[in-house]
C-alpha cells in the first residue's frame, strides 16, 4: 500500500514532536529520575551507533557480504569486553579534566593546538559523508513508501527539525558538569523504536513470505546456497578488517564518544552497558537475514537497502508501514543529532575559541552557548549541502565504512595516550597525517570523484592496489593504519617530548596529582582579580566560586599547596567550557607559577605522599614494605604524647602532630602547608620566636584563653646527609606542656611549707610547756599565801592566762601529732554520746552566748575510732558554728547511716564564709576572728583527725546562708540501723 | 582517603575474555561454527556467548566498578 508524501511527512513530524516531548518531559523532571539515570537507559543511548546503515543498509550488506555484516557489531562487542581497559580510563580522563571530545583528549595529551585542529577537521571531513548518508536515507524512505520522489524541501525540513531538537536539548548547558538528561533519554527512546520497528517488520515479513519461522527453515533447507553464500565471507573476505574498524568505531566515532563519555553517568553504568549495548545490537540484527531472504523472494530485482521499507509497504498493514518509516526516521535523526553536537563541540574548542579574544566576548557563558548553537546549525548545513552535492550510486554501507576507516586512524593515538608515555606530539601528528593522507587518497577523493564533485583523475585508489569492483576497505585500512602506526612509533622514538607533554602523559597513564608549585598570587581571593581581564568579572567570579566549592576551600586560603590545587581545579573547569589548551592558556597567563622558586618542602612532601597513595596498590616487594614502614614511622610521630612541629627551610609546617593540635587548638588540616608566621594563636607565635632565636631549649608562659599555660620548647636542626654546615632541611620543635606539672609542684611546696610551720609550732609549744608549768605553780603558791583580795585577784588572772596559754600549747601539740603513726586505738564509739559530750564542753565556755546546740544524732549510731579525738573534732566544729551564729539561732548536729559508714553534719545558720575564706579555711593559723580569740587550728585539726580515721570532711558554705560541715566516718561493727535519719520534728534530742 | 582500586586486577578478566573471544571470532575456530550445517542462528549464539563472557568479566565480585 502506498502512502502519500504528505501523510509520510505528517508521520515524520508527529514522531519528531513525540521525540521533542520525551526530551522536554525529561528536562522538566516528569520522567522518574530512576529511569533517567538507569544504566539500561545509558546503554540504549549508545544504540545511536545503529543508524540508517543498520536499519536499511545491513540487509544490502548481508546480500553482498553474507555474515560479514555482523562484523560491524561483533567488533563493538569486542570493544565492550575491554571496558575496564579502554573505556573506563578514557572516562576517568574526561571526568577529571573535563574533556568533551576526542579532539580535547588529544590536545590535552599532546599539549598541542595543532593536534586538536587536525583531529577536528579530520573528524568533520570523515563524518560529512555519514551525515549526508542519513539525509539521503530519509529521502529514500519517502521514495520507497510513496513510490514517488519527494520534493527537495522535505530533506531540508527534516534537517531543520533535527537542528531545532539539537539546539533545544543538546545545547542547554555550556559546561559538561551538567548532563543533557533529555538528550540521553530521547536517544535511548529512539533506540527502542528502531529495535521494535525492525523486529516487527522482520516478523511480519517472515510470516507473510514464508508463513512463519518453520516456513523459513523449510525454505533454507530447499535453498542451501542461501546459507552457503552467507557463510562464505566468514572464512575469506574483509572479516578481520571490518572487525577492527567496528572495534575502533564503537567508542571513537564522534557520536559514540559523546554519548559514552561526555554524557555519561558513571562507571557502574558503563559496566552495565558493556553487555547491554552488544545485546541490543544482537537483537537489532536478528531479523536482518530473514528480511534479506524475504526480500529476495518477494523482490528478486531491486536494491536490497530498500527491502525493509518495501516489505513493510507490501505487508498490507498501514501501521506496519508507518512503524517501519518511523524506525527509519529514528535511525537517521538520532545519528544526525548526536554527531552534530559532537562535531560542533570540537569545532568550538579548536577552530573558534583559539581565534577569539575572550576578554572582548562580554558575557562569556552566553557567548559560548550561542557560538555552540551557531556551529550546530553550520555542521548540519554542511551535511545537508554535502548530501545535495554528492550524487552517488554507492550503498549506505560503503559510505559508512569511509567514516569508519577515518575513525580508526585515531586508534593508535588513543592506545598510546593510555599506555605509552613515550609517545610525542611530533609522532602523533606524523602518524595521523600519514593515515589521513592514505585515507583521503584511497577513499575520500574517489568518493568525491564518483560523486562528480571532483574530476575522475582524483580517484587515486589504484595507488594502493584497489581495483574497480573490489572492496577497498582492507587495502585502505591496511595501508593507512600501517603507515600511521609506523610513523607514530618511529617519530616518537626519534623526538623528545616537552615537559608539558610528559606531565600530560603521566596524568593520562597514572592519574597523577598536580605537582607542587609556588604561585604568584598569595591567596585564593587574588585569583579572581587575575582572571577577570581574560574572562570578564562575572565569569571570573563564577568560576572561582565553583572551584572553591568543588575543593571545599575558603577564599582566604593562603597555603601554597592548596592554591596549587585551586589553580588546577580552575583549569579543569575551564577546560570543560573552552577546551584544555585554551583553558591552560587562560590559567597560565593569569595565575602564574614562580618557576625560579622551589615549592615549599611541605608541598613537595604532600605531592609525594599523594603519588604514593595513588600507586600504593601497585607496589610490591621491598618498595611496598618500605612504604608500609614509612607510614608506621609517620604514625609514631603523629601519635607521640609530645607536641611535634617539623618546619621546612621556608618555615612552612611539614608535621603538626595530634598532641600539638590539642596544645594549640589548631588542627593539622589548617596548619600543615601553611607558613608558621601565618598561623593564629599564641603558641605558633611563640614557636616562631623560639626557632628564630639561638637557644636550643626554652620555657615559655602563654596566656591561652582564661588560663596561663607553661610549655617547654626544644629543637633540633634537620640536615640532609652530606650537606654543609650552613645547609638545613628544616627544624623539628618539641613542645611539652608543663602546666599540670608546675601546678602539682606548687601544691607540694605549699604542703611542705605548712608541714614546716606545723613542726615549728610543735617545737615551740613543747619548749613553752616547762616554763609555763613553773609559772602556774608559782602563781598557785602565791595565791595561797596572799591575803589582800586585790592581789589574789591579780594572781588569779595570771593563773587564767597561763591556763589559756596551756590550752593553746595543747592545740598546737595536737595539730603537730595529727597524722603521726602513733597507733591510734579504734573502738566502737557511740556517736550520740560523743556529740553530746562535745556540746557540753562547748556550752561550758559558751553559755553567755545563748546559742542553742541540738544533738540530733540518733541513739545506737556507732562509728569506729578514738573517742577522745572524735570529741575534739566535734568540739572544734560546734565551737566554730557557735562563733558564727547569732544568739538564739541553733546549731544542729545530725547523722545518718550510709553504706560506707556514717555521715555526720554540723549545721549553723550563721554568717557563712566568703570565697577567700573558703579557699584558706584549712590553712593552719588562718582565722577570721580578732587576735587572741582563735588560733586558726580548729578546722585543720578536725580535718586531720577525720583523715586519720579514714573519713572525709566537706564544708558547704555561702555568705549569709550559714555553713554545713559534713563528715563521713567509717561505721563500727556494732549494728547500725540502715537509713537512720535525724528527725526534723519538734522535740528532737537536745544536749 | 582510600587508595584507588587496583586497575590491573579489574583488567585481567576482561583481557582473558577478550582473548577467548578473539580465538572464537577471528581464529581458525571460526570454522567450527561458521558452517551452513550449523543453521542460520549459530553466529548469533556465538555472539550471545561472547556477550555473556563480557558480562561475567565486568561484574566479577573481585572487580568492583
Amino acid at each position: 500500500m502506498t502512502s502519500t508524501i504528505g501523510v509520510l511527512f505528517g508521520v515524520a513530524v508527529a514522531y519528531l514532536l513525540l521525540l521533542f516531548g520525551v526530551a522536554y518531559a525529561t528536562e522538566r523532571g516528569l520522567v522518574p529520575a530512576r529511569l533517567v539515570r538507569h544504566p539500561l537507559t545509558y546503554a540504549l543511548s549508545l544504540g545511536v551507533y545503529a543508524t540508517s546503515w543498520t536499519y536499511s543498509g545491513s540487509v544490502g550488506f548481508a546480500r553482498t557480504q553474507g555474515y560479514a555484516f555482523l562484523t560491524i557489531y561483533l567488533g563493538v562487542t569486542l570493544a565492550c569486553l575491554l571496558v575496564p581497559v579502554l573505556w573506563e580510563p578514557v572516562l576517568r580522563l574526561c571526568r577529571e579534566h573535563q574533556l568533551t571530545s576526542l579532539a580535547d583528549l588529544f590536545a590535552f595529551r599532546f599539549q598541542s593546538q595543532g593536534a586538536g585542529v587536525l583531529v577536528t577537521v579530520f573528524m568533520l571531513a570523515g563524518n560529512l559523508p555519514y551525515l549526508a548518508l542519513q539525509i539521503h536515507a530519509v529521502s529514500a524512505g519517502f521514495k520507497v513508501l510513496a513510490q514517488a520522489s519527494p520534493p527537495s524541501g522535505i530533506a531540508l525540513m527534516f534537517c531543520g527539525l533535527v537542528t531545532l531538537f539539537a539546539l533545544l536539548f543538546g545545547a542547554r548547558h555550556v559546561t559538561p558538569r551538567e548532563r543533557h538528561a533529555g538528550l540521553g533519554v530521547a536517544i535511548a527512546f529512539e533506540s527502542l523504536v528502531k529495535l521494535v520497528a525492525l523486529l516487527t517488520v522482520g516478523l511480519v515479513a517472515v510470516t507473510s513470505v514464508f508463513g512463519g519461522l518453520s516456513g523459513l527453515s523449510r525454505w533454507l533447507a530447499e535453498h542451501p546456497e542461501a546459507l552457503e553464500r552467507a557463510y562464505a565471507p566468514v572464512q575469506g573476505g574483509p572479516w578481520f578488517t571490518l572487525l577492527l574498524l567496528s572495534f575502533a568505531a564503537a567508542f571513537l566515532l564522534p557520536r559514540q564518544f559523546h554519548m559514552a563519555f561526555t554524557e555519561s553517568l558513571d562507571g557502574r553504568a558503563l559496566r552495565v552497558a558493556a553487555w547491554a549495548f552488544p545485546l541490543f545490537l544482537l537483537l537489532l540484527n536478528l531479523p536482518v537475514l530473514p528480511l534479506l531472504w524475504s526480500g529476495t523472494v518477494r523482490f528478486p530485482v531491486g536494491n536490497p537497502d530498500n527491502h525493509v521499507l518495501e516489505l513493510a509497504r507490501s505487508s498490507g498493514h498501514p501501521l506496519v508501514g508507518a512503524l517501519a518509516f518511523i524506525g527509519a526516521i529514528s535511525a537517521a535523526s538520532s545519528m544526525l543529532i548526536v554527531d552534530t553536537l559532537a562535531l560542533a563541540a570540537m569545532c568550538l574548542n579548536h577552530l573558534v575559541l583559539p581565534r577569539t579574544d575572550l576578554a572582548r566576548s562580554g558575557d562569556l557563558y552566553a557567548g559560548l552557548l550561542w557560538a555552540r548553537r551557531a556551529l550546530i546549525v553550520t555542521v548540519l548545513a554542511l551535511g545537508y549541502a554535502f548530501s545535495r552535492l554528492l550524487a552517488t550510486r554507492q550503498g549506505l554501507v560503503e559510505i559508512g565504512l569511509i567514516s569508519f576507516v577515518a575513525v580508526v586512524q585515531v586508534l593508535p593515538g588513543v592506545l598510546a595516550l593510555l599506555f605509552w608515555r613515550g609517545a610525542t606530539r611530533a609522532g602523533f601528528l606524523a602518524g595521523l597525517g600519514a593515515g589521513i593522507g592514505v585515507w583521503a587518497l584511497s577513499l575520500f577523493l574517489p568518493l568525491l570523484a564518483h560523486g562528480h564533485l571532483l574530476p575522475a583523475a582524483f580517484d587515486l585508489a589504484w595507488v594502493f592496489g584497489i581495483r574497480p569492483g573490489m572492496e577497498p576497505w582492507s587495502a585502505s585500512t591496511f595501508w593507512s593504519l600501517s603507515l600511521n602506526a609506523l610513523l607514530f612509533g618511529g617519530v616518537s622514538l626519534l623526538t623528545r617530548a616537552t615537559a608539558r607533554e610528559e606531565e600530560a602523559a603521566v596524568a593520562c597513564t597514572k592519574g597523577a596529582t598536580p605537582g607542587p608549585w609556588m604561585l604568584e598570587p598569595s591567596s585564593a581571593g587574588e585569583f579572581q582579580a587575575r582572571l577577570a581581564p581574560l574572562l570578564g568579572e562575572d565569569a571570573a567570579s563564577v568560576e572561582l566560586t565553583q572551584a572553591l566549592a568543588d575543593l571545599d576551600m575558603v577564599p582566604g586560603e593562603r597555603r601554597p599547596a592548596q592554591l596549587g590545587r585551586l589553580r588546577d581545579r580552575l583549569q579543569r573547569n575551564l577546560s570543560g567550557l573552552m577546551g584544555p589548551l585554551v583553558a591552560r592558556w587562560v590559567v597560565d597567563r593569569s595565575i602564574r607559577v614562580h618557576h625560579g622558586k622551589r615549592a615549599p618542602l611541605s608541598d613537595r612532601i604532600h605531592a609525594l605522599e599523594e603519588q604514593l597513595r595513588v600507586s600504593r596498590a601497585q607496589l610490591q616487594g621491598a618498595p611496598a614494605e618500605l612504604e608500609a614502614y614509612r607510614r608506621y614511622l609517620r604514625r609514631v610521630l603523629l601519635d607521640l604524647p609530645l607536641g611535634v612541629c617539623a618546619l621546612g627551610p621556608d618555615r612552612d609546617v611539614v608535621i603538626w602532630n595530634r598532641a600539638l593540635e590539642h596544645q594549640s587548638g589548631l588542627g593539622a588540616q589548617e596548619a600543615v602547608g601553611a607558613r608558621l608566621d601565618a598561623l593564629p594563636g599564641a603558641l605558633p607565635a611563640s614557636v616562631l620566636a623560639f626557632v628564630s632565636g639561638a637557644a636550643s631549649q626554652e620555657e615559655v608562659h602563654l596566656q591561652m584563653g582564661a588560663t596561663e599555660r607553661a610549655f617547654s620548647l626544644s629543637r633540633s636542626q634537620v640536615r640532609e646527609p652530606g650537606s654543609t654546615a650552613g645547609e638545613t632541611a628544616g627544624v623539628v620543635v618539641l613542645v611539652e606542656d608543663l602546666t599540670e606539672r608546675k601546678l602539682l609542684a606548687a601544691q607540694v611546696a605549699h604542703q611542705d611549707r605548712l608541714a614546716s610551720v606545723g613542726r615549728l609550732a610543735a617545737g615551740v609549744a613543747h619548749e613553752i610547756g616547762n616554763p609555763l608549768t613553773g609559772i602556774a605553780c608559782l602563781a598557785q603558791n602565791l595565791a595561797r599565801e596572799l591575803e589582800e583580795a586585790d592581789l589574789r585577784d591579780r594572781v588569779g588572772l595570771i593563773l587564767r592566762e597561763t591556763q589559756r596559754i596551756d590550752a593553746i600549747v595543747r592545740v598546737l601539740l595536737g595539730y603537730s601529732h595529727a597524722g603521726a603513726p602513733d597507733g591510734m586505738h579504734r573502738d566502737p564509739v557511740d556517736l550520740h554520746a560523743c556529740v553530746g559530750e562535745a556540746i557540753t564542753l562547748v556550752r561550758l565556755s559558751r553559755e553567755a552566748k545563748g546559742v542553742p546546740c541540738e544533738n540530733r544524732v540518733p541513739d545506737g549510731v556507732h562509728v569506729s575510732g578514738d573517742r577522745q579525738r572524735l570529741i575534739q573534732v566535734f568540739v572544734n566544729l560546734v565551737s566554730n558554728a557557735c562563733d558564727a551564729s547569732a544568739p538564739g539561732t541553733p546549731v544542729t548536729v545530725g547523722a545518718i547511716a550510709t553504706t560506707h559508714g556514717v555521715k555526720v553534719s554540723v549545721q549553723d545558720r550563721g554568717t557563712g564564709m566568703d570565697e577567700s575564706t573558703r579557699e584558706r579555711m584549712f590553712e593552719p593559723f588562718y582565722t577570721t576572728k580578732p587576735p587572741g580569740q582563735g588560733t586558726g587550728l580548729g578546722l585543720p585539726l578536725a580535718a586531720a583527725i577525720v583523715r586519720e580515721h579514714g573519713g572525709t570532711l566537706r564544708v558547704d558554705t555561702r555568705p549569709g546562708a550559714g555553713t554545713t560541715v559534713e563528715l563521713e566516718l567509717p561505721g563500727a561493727d556494732a549494728p547500725v540501723g540502715p537509713g537512720t535519719r535525724v528527725a526534723e520534728a519538734l522535740g528532737g534530742a537536745r544536749a | 582517603m582510600a587508595p584507588p582500586p587496583d586497575k590491573s586486577r579489574a583488567a585481567e578478566p576482561a583481557l582473558w575474555a577478550f582473548a577467548l573471544s578473539l580465538v572464537l571470532l577471528v581464529g581458525p575456530v571460526r570454522s567450527l561454527w561458521a558452517a551452513p550445517e550449523r543453521g542460520w542462528l549459530a553466529p548469533f549464539l556465538v555472539w550471545l556467548f561472547v556477550i555473556c563472557l563480557g558480562a561475567w568479566a565486568v561484574h566479577r565480585p573481585s572487580t568492583p566498578p
